[in-house]
């Protein structure tokens, strides 16, 4: 069907697949990030509940390292922020894809509106 | 076509987060299992301890009360054995809710799945109007 096209719409087709394409993997970024969110939330919640004097342990690889219950929280703070940070940017980043997109796919709807109809 | 394509590869998602559910699951219940048979052990008792791969290095049991669990991020926090137990089944019902509702979600699926199968069916009966390919 897309060699019936012309050219033109036939590089809009691709670009909206492209963006698309690129849709679904800030999608899966976000939905990674979110978890690691939920999961630091989680430890954090977990820590508070634990005494000060509770035995605590930073994984470092197969390795755990005894640690400070209260410099351990900041560091777990620390990196909840960043990715909440890095969450914010790729939910801009998906509402640019997702205008375009929009975009896009309207532009298509009339070029494709103006096409003269098929002779037979 | 394209509505069917969607709900197969939601399915296929599902399918396998349903198989990383069961992994914990079972993960959990060893754990649990390993939590409740320190209570029959003795402090100072020989054991072999995994290294991976099923590979063992001799050890002896330090302690039958603390139990060292991960919490998640990287964290592990030291409890009593009754504790952890508690925890870990814990853990192993909330595994066990979001699996029955994987479940649910995937059951769903596979019903609209039919359904447009059904539908895409139908079209192929029909005089004229073949869709080849479809299904």
């Amino acid at each position: 069907m897309s060699a019936e096209l012309p050219p033109q719409i036939q590089n809009q087709l691709a670009q909206l697949q492209q963006l698309q394409q690129q849709a679904q993997a800030v999608m899966t970024q976000k939905a990674q990030i979110e978890g690691l969110i939920r999961e630091t939330e989680a430890a954090l919640k977990e820590l508070e509940k634990s005494s000060d004097d509770a035995v605590i342990y930073k994984n470092v690889g197969e390795l755990l390292f005894r640690a400070e219950k209260a410099k351990l929280t900041e560091e777990l703070k620390e990196r909840k922020d960043m990715m909440d940070l890095r969450l914010k940017t790729m939910a801009k980043q998906e509402e640019r894809i997702q205008s375009r997109f929009a975009q896009l796919q309207e532009q298509l709807k009339i070029a494709l509106g103006q096409m003269p109809p098929k002779g037979g | 076509m394209a509505a069917y394509q969607q709900y197969q590869a939601e399915a296929e998602a599902i399918a396998r987060q349903i198989g990383l559910t069961q992994l914990t699951a079972e993960g959990l219940d060893r754990a649990v299992t390993a939590v409740d048979a320190l209570e029959k052990a003795e402090e100072g008792q020989e054991m072999l301890v995994p290294i991976g791969s099923g590979s063992f290095i001799h050890g002896k049991l330090a302690s039958k009360e603390k139990v060292v669990l991960n919490i998640g991020a990287g964290v592990s926090i030291e409890k009593t054995a009754a504790e952890a137990r508690e925890s870990l089944k814990e853990r192993r019902a909330e595994v066990a809710e979001g699996s029955k509702r994987l479940n649910e979600v995937l059951s769903k699926i596979d019903m609209e799945m039919q359904k447009l199968q059904a539908q895409l069916a139908k079209l192929e009966q029909q005089p004229g109007e073949r869709s080849e390919g479809v299904v």
